[in-house]
């Protein structure tokens, strides 16, 4: 079965079933925010001979909305922009040689949706979610000119997160800081092209930490 | 191995940050005061479980476990060794296995936990004909997901599971590398790594069937990279199930036995398919009000194996579990 195709399908029996679960009564507070973070990326994979990636910062920052399903237990979706920054360290040709450093930036709409966990009467929260990303631009960089990759990667991508939050009250609005660690587990390359020279497709899967804050504000009825 | 890419290191220092950045997290949010009135470890009318590492308990609870293990399979029978037409003379094989794994789970609220886990598994060929044939495998992984109690009933459990599977497979294959190398293969490559990503899921169900006799069954599926590397993606399941002993309600002791068996569809330690694998557990355990430590009679049964021929190894694990 294709990975790519798993996907959409994944998504929505997630989204489903996390939809099933907000029923009228149980709703008690919504709220709606911005977020701003960065994330330290990682690609784990496959890579060329003689290469390997290393970590790079990158920016996260989208908005949030929150709905309340039970007490303490509530549910987020975020819309993000993601980015992505990977280097790739290509061993030198020749003894005595440099290494070369280039930089792989991936560009996400990602749209996270979250479970929240409640605890410390509020004031902390343990989330836990999948995450949908869908790749806007792909650029490899580092030897003169950028250079598009975008059609190298897969356009969508699908990830579990798991993070850790702390709650700030301030007046109306709470503010959030969250630490998660993101796994990407669709594939980020189809392979396709290797495929067809006779090789193995490869393997890239993104993961890492992203370090997130933002604010909700109430709306509607308390 | 016809491949364009070598392996990668896998995501090791997001390994070592996790294990130490989560736990610390995790940690803070564990609330062992909301079941004053629950007992910590697993139990079900009047039976504690002794809980194995092979087959995880059905329970809903805070804990934290480390375990250390090692294994042996001696008298392999290796066909002779040729190399570019050399016959090498050596003698039958034997390999050694390691174990290493860390798991906490937190509870969330009192129907779901959330658990991390890392794994590390090491199989080294220990006599001149397994170290060419075998070499040198480490397989090393995180996990990290959420169990939550489906149904319960005054003697059953039953909980359902999900978890993300981040694994590698690092193989030095010496055989390989020699073969490449007096055959002028190009960019003979002495260490091989496989990467996989895997979801799973699956359910645990417990059966108090007195107050000394403990069951526990397990069946997962998973779906994600293929740990054979020819393969894109594969599905795999795992079928277990333990029976225990605990001998606190009819001797007065803190003592306890289990006997844990599972199933497994996909290598654990190797890239090559080869079928099946089992293994065997017998724990004898002190079980404390809080804490289990356990002393475990290992058995493996696989076909993980250049040879595709089934493998016996016996060994020992200490693991110890602290209930919150």
């Amino acid at each position: 079965m294709n990975t790519r195709s798993l996907v959409p399908r994944v998504s929505c029996a997630l989204l489903l079933a996390l939809g099933l679960t907000v029923t009228p009564s149980a709703a008690r507070a919504a709220a709606i925010g911005a977020q701003l973070g960065i994330n330290r990326a990682a690609l784990d994979g496959d890579t060329p001979l003689n290469t390997a990636y290393t970590d790079k910062a990158g920016v996260v920052t989208g908005l949030q909305g929150e709905i309340g399903l039970t007490d303490g237990l509530s549910l987020s979706v975020q819309p993000s922009f993601d980015q992505r920054k990977a280097g790739v360290l290509l061993a030198p040709a020749t003894r005595g040689g440099s290494t070369t450093e280039l930089e792989l930036s991936f560009d996400y709409v990602s749209v996270p949706v979250v479970v929240k966990f409640a605890k410390a009467a509020g004031r902390t929260y343990v989330a836990g979610g999948v995450t949908v990303d869908f790749l806007t631009a792909a650029t490899l960089s580092g030897q003169g000119s950028d250079r598009d990759v975008k059609s190298a990667f897969n356009s969508t991508g699908f990830g579990a997160l798991l993070g850790f939050g702390v709650v700030f009250p301030a007046g109306r609005t709470r503010l959030t800081t969250e630490l998660r660690f993101v796994q990407g587990i669709a594939n980020m390359t189809p392979g396709t092209a290797a495929e067809a020279a006779g090789a193995l497709a490869p393997r890239l899967h993104s993961n890492g930490w992203e370090l997130i804050v933002g604010d909700l504000l109430p709306v509607g009825r308390h | 191995m016809p491949s364009s890419c070598q392996r990668s290191k896998p995501g090791r220092k997001t390994l070592r940050i996790a294990l130490t950045v989560v736990p610390a997290l995790l940690a803070l949010v564990a609330a062992p005061a909301a079941r004053a009135q629950e007992s910590p470890r697993p139990s079900l009318a009047g039976h504690t479980f002794v809980s194995t590492d092979l087959v995880p308990d059905a329970f809903v609870r805070s804990y934290a476990r480390a375990s250390l293990g090692y294994a042996e399979a001696e008298s392999i029978d290796y066909p002779p060794l040729v190399i570019h037409g050399d016959t090498l003379q050596v003698l039958n094989g034997s390999l050694s296995y390691a174990t290493l794994g860390i798991e906490y789970q937190a509870l969330l609220r009192n129907w779901i936990a959330t658990r991390i886990a890392a794994a590390l598994v090491s199989r080294l060929g220990t006599q001149g004909s397994s170290l060419a044939n075998e070499g040198v495998t480490v397989s090393s992984g995180y996990e990290f997901g959420f169990l939550a109690r489906l149904r319960r009933t005054a003697k059953t459990m039953l909980c359902g599971s999900i978890a993300v599977t981040n694994q590698s497979v690092t193989i030095v294959d010496v055989k390989g590398f020699a073969e490449d190398v007096a055959n002028d293969v190009p960019n003979a490559r002495l260490i091989d790594d496989v990467p996989t990503v895997r979801s799973s899921a699956g359910l645990r169900f417990a059966w108090a069937a007195s107050p000394s006799f403990g069951v526990t069954l397990l069946g997962e599926t998973s779906y994600g990279d293929a740990p054979r590397r020819r393969d894109l993606t594969s599905w795999g399941w795992d079928l277990g199930a333990s029976v225990d002993y605990d001998a606190a309600p009819t001797h007065g002791i803190p003592l306890g036995t289990a006997f844990g068996y599972r199933l497994a569809s996909l290598p654990g330690i190797t890239a090559t398919d080869t079928g099946n694998s089992s293994q065997t557990v017998l724990r004898i355990a002190y079980t404390g009000k809080r804490d289990m430590v356990a002393v475990d009679i290992l058995g493996v049964f696989n076909r993980q194996n250049t040879q595709a021929t089934a493998i016996w190894a016996g060994g020992s694990a200490f693991s110890m579990r602290i209930y919150f």
